[in-house]
């Protein structure tokens, strides 16, 4: 029995080690994991890298992993469903719903959020009418009743009032709800925040008449979003539902490139729900500046947003409440030209439209690259 | 290279064993020399000619020793030794300690005399302490010398041992450097040894890496917080260092070595004095055989006694790190030792084994603390936390999330710090049915740790070994 044993044990080790090496050297290259929508490292990167080859292989390896998923979820199902850890990779279900953990606020970034707001206005709309409202992310309504460590949410808030100058805030913690997000992906829903939208739009300008018009729900399936990946756990995907009707039908998108060339788009640009991150859907992705123009407007006015990859699925439904919004990501460009780039007018109305993520990562928001005074 | 990575797991360890077991007798340390420089190479490209170097001059030094003593000229043999010494302890004191007293200098008189900046060549605190041991053995006589360069380079640059021991001695595995057997049990079990350390090095000391790490990234530490940590980064040391040394005696009887064990199960032990002979021992008896028994040891004046484990300890906790808080976590250990030794240890005999478990890991709780801060100025928050100092309170929210979220986890990894499942894998083992059992649930659960580990690696978990930096 124990000579049996001794060979099994020797059989089973090799052919573990030998079935999966093959495996890894034999299977043909992945190029990009849609689960985590990276490109994966190919062997020409790791070729074209010649002082940290040694570096770049384990990567490599990690990358092209056969059942790299597969793997991935198991270590997920054994860490939550066995190990009982609320948490894989920051990452926990509530309700259904995947959730990340942010644990610590970062007070050092917040205020360069601020202060670039601040500069922003200063430099562009010293006379105009300016907001600020606040996006929660989802562990900030799953946290405090869960008992996850969450970062100081009252605190962000706070600073954030306590160092704008001359802003007015738009609250719309009461407006959302966990539910009003999508279970694999950090965003809001669309078709869940017109309610939000509306707040907003009647906040800057309560003579507009927003969402006369009937809605129609449209659907595109499967969405796998950025937590599906990045949590590894066996989920369902969401569905994207987008909001139309005559008025956003009728809208002209804008995206301005880094060259400044000029393209259009309808609102929503559905060919692009076969990119890695689906929800390009909206706003064409991320893009540094977008204009939309609404021909059924009820006003001339004009409004100026800045914003994260929030403000995508929302820019149609603001949009219903101007003759023409700009929105403009400070992600992807430096401030100091977009008035020329954009064309905004003289007297529009501002809102920053900042989840509490980017808040409190400012330093991913770019700054001006010459003295804006 | 780890041994964690997947790198060597399914591209250089397959190759190796391949060829291996392909190459016939007469190469097989030809074939561990190449693959053992290249394993290296691959993690330490700039500093692999001070390996070479302190290979090759041992090499000459034990020839040279021989050489004289056999035309009976014994005396010049000392200045031999003394070349090994210097050459050794002086790579070792430059890569490891010069920018220690450089800036300890500068503090202290107030100059500005720069970094060398130089980084720690990987395992040098390992591989200097093996082939300095050799000479020191040829020149006491009690290593014959070996004259085939390869095979002596083999011994100082085995994969399995090179980066973080056991600090294997050349007596030790000398005889099977010229001839070993490979047999059916001794690749089995290594193979079995070697996934259990990966497993424990994977799932469970990783696991408590992460848990350390998610403890101090919070702002308002409670003494709760403080006691866990020092739990976690105590089980993560342990597990991390110990299945490396299972990993490296794993693949050591594949390849047909015995190395020394390096643990057994410290944390049961009932007193310091036991803890140190079941925590890194290879280390600890180096140090006992070439600096401790060399002054004297105990059969002296108790002075000398004193000083004798003053200096020992003092070592102890220096070759650990370049940093006042590892020569106070060794002499921490120092001043236990002689308390122990004059009165303490009477004293626990009589307080019965609770207690004197209680104050083994509460000392070596507190040592930890001490070994694991990263500046002296940080130590007193870290102690201090232990006992209240400067909380936030008994209890945070935030670690009592942790302290569930790990429960299992810390459980695991604290029942597989003691000896209750090897003892009931053998009991049951002996059994007619458990025999039996085994014969499946044995090779079913090597497979189940290598791909788990697998898993894990590949979902890119926290993964550095800890003693990479000694």
């Amino acid at each position: 029995m124990k000579k049996i044993r001794l060979i099994t044990n020797v059989v089973v080790f090799c052919l573990v080690i030998l079935v999966l090496s093959l495996a890894l050297f034999l299977l043909p290259e992945n190029t990009v994991s849609k689960a985590e929508r990276r490109p994966l490292l190919t062997m020409e990167t790791v070729k074209n890298n010649d002082v940290h080859i040694f570096d770049e292989i384990e990567s490599y390896f990690l990358d092209q992993f056969p059942m790299r998923d597969s793997f991935r979820t198991l270590k997920a199902f054994a860490f939550m469903d066995i190990f009982r850890k609320n948490d894989n990779n920051d990452i926990y279900k509530q309700d259904g719903t995947v959730i990340k953990i942010e644990k610590e606020l970062d007070e050092a970034q917040v205020q360069y959020t601020v202060d670039l707001m601040n500069k922003v206005v200063d430099k562009y709309f010293p006379d105009d009418k300016v907001y600020y409202s606040i996006v929660p992310d989802k562990h900030f309504y799953a946290s405090k009743e869960n008992g996850y460590p969450a970062m100081d949410y009252e605190k962000l808030f706070s600073m954030v009032a306590e160092n704008l100058e001359g802003f007015e805030y738009i609250d719309i913690t009461d407006k959302l709800a966990l539910s009003d997000y999508y279970t694999t992906d950090s965003h809001w829903s669309q078709d869940k925040i017109l309610g939000v939208a509306e707040h907003l739009i009647l906040s800057m300008n309560p003579s507009a008449h927003v969402f006369d018009t009937q809605w129609e729900i449209k659907t595109l399936s499967p969405f796998y979003g950025v937590y599906y990946g990045q949590s590894a756990l066996s989920l369902p995907p969401d569905d994207i539902k987008y909001l139309t009707n005559n008025v956003t039908e009728d809208m002209k998108m804008t995206v301005i490139d880094d060259m400044g060339k000029k393209h259009e788009y309808p609102v929503y640009v559905t060919e692009m729900f076969k990119n890695n991150d689906p929800y390009d859907v909206f706003a064409a992705g991320a893009q540094h500046l977008v204009i939309i123009e609404n021909p059924n407007a009820t006003n001339d006015e004009e409004l100026v947003v800045f914003r994260d990859s929030f403000g995508s699925s929302i820019a149609p439904l603001l949009s219903c409440g101007y003759k023409k919004v700009t929105f403009v990501d400070l992600r992807y460009i430096v401030p100091d030209f977009i008035k020329q780039i954009s064309g905004f007018g003289d007297d529009v109305d501002v809102l920053f439209l900042y989840s509490t993520g980017i808040i409190n990562g400012g330093r991913v928001l770019k700054d001006f690259a010459m003295s804006p005074r | 290279m780890l041994f964690s990575s997947v790198t060597f797991l399914y591209a250089f360890l397959p190759l190796v064993l391949v060829l291996y077991f392909a190459a016939p007798k007469k190469l097989k340390n030809a074939v561990l020399l190449v693959a053992s420089l290249f394993f290296y190479y691959f993690g330490e490209r700039t500093y692999i000619s001070i390996m070479l170097i302190s290979s090759i001059t041992d090499w000459i030094w034990s020839l040279l020793i021989e050489h004289y003593r056999a035309k009976g000229n014994e005396k010049i043999t000392k200045w031999f030794l003394v070349g090994s010494l210097v050459v050794n302890l002086g790579l070792l004191g430059f890569f490891k300690y010069a920018d220690f007293f450089i800036t300890n200098i500068n503090a202290l008189f107030g100059t500005a005399i720069p970094l060398t900046n130089v980084h720690l060549p990987i395992g040098i605190s390992f591989y200097t302490f093996q082939t300095l041991s050799y000479t020191i053995d040829v020149y006491r006589g009690r290593a014959r010398v070996q004259k085939n360069l390869v095979s002596f380079a083999t011994f100082v640059c085995l994969f399995p041992q090179l980066i973080a021991g056991p600090i294997v001695r050349y007596t030790d595995v000398a005889a099977e450097l010229d001839e070993r057997r490979h047999t059916l049990e001794g690749v089995s079990l290594g193979m079995r040894r070697f996934a259990m350390g990966l497993g424990k090095k994977v799932i469970l000391a990783n696991a408590m890496g992460e848990l350390c790490k998610d403890l101090l990234a919070g702002t308002d530490p409670s003494v709760l917080m403080y006691w866990l940590y020092a739990v976690a980064f105590a089980l993560q040391i342990y597990l991390d260092f110990s299945a490396y040394s299972d990993m490296a005696i794993g693949l050591g009887r594949i390849f047909g070595f015995n190395f020394p064990e390096n643990f057994d199960y410290p944390f049961i032990s009932k007193s310091i004095t036991e803890f140190w002979r079941r925590w890194h021992m290879t280390l600890g008896t180096w140090f006992r055989d070439y600096i401790y028994f060399p002054l004297g040891g105990s059969r002296t004046t108790t002075l000398k006694w004193l000083r004798n484990i003053l200096i020992v300890w003092f070592v102890t906790g220096f070759w650990h790190g370049a940093g006042w808080n590892f020569i106070l976590w060794g002499l921490y250990f120092g001043v236990l030792l002689v308390v122990e030794k004059f009165f303490l240890s009477d004293i626990l005999k009589k307080c019965g084994s609770v207690v004197q478990h209680i104050y083994v890991l509460f000392t070596t709780l507190i040592s930890f603390v001490i070994f694991s801060v990263e500046s002296m100025d940080k130590l007193p928050a870290f102690v201090g936390g232990l006992f209240g100092v400067g909380t936030s309170g008994l209890v945070d929210e935030r670690t009592l999330y942790f302290a569930d979220s790990y429960a299992i986890l810390l459980l695991l990894c604290i029942v597989g710090s003691t000896p209750l499942p090897k003892m009931l894998w053998k009991k049951f083992s002996d059994t007619k049915v458990g025999s039996a059992v085994l014969t499946i649930a044995e090779p079913v659960s090597i497979a189940l740790l290598i791909i788990f580990s697998t898993a894990l690696l590949v979902d890119g978990s926290f993964n550095p070994f800890l003693y990479f930096r000694f």
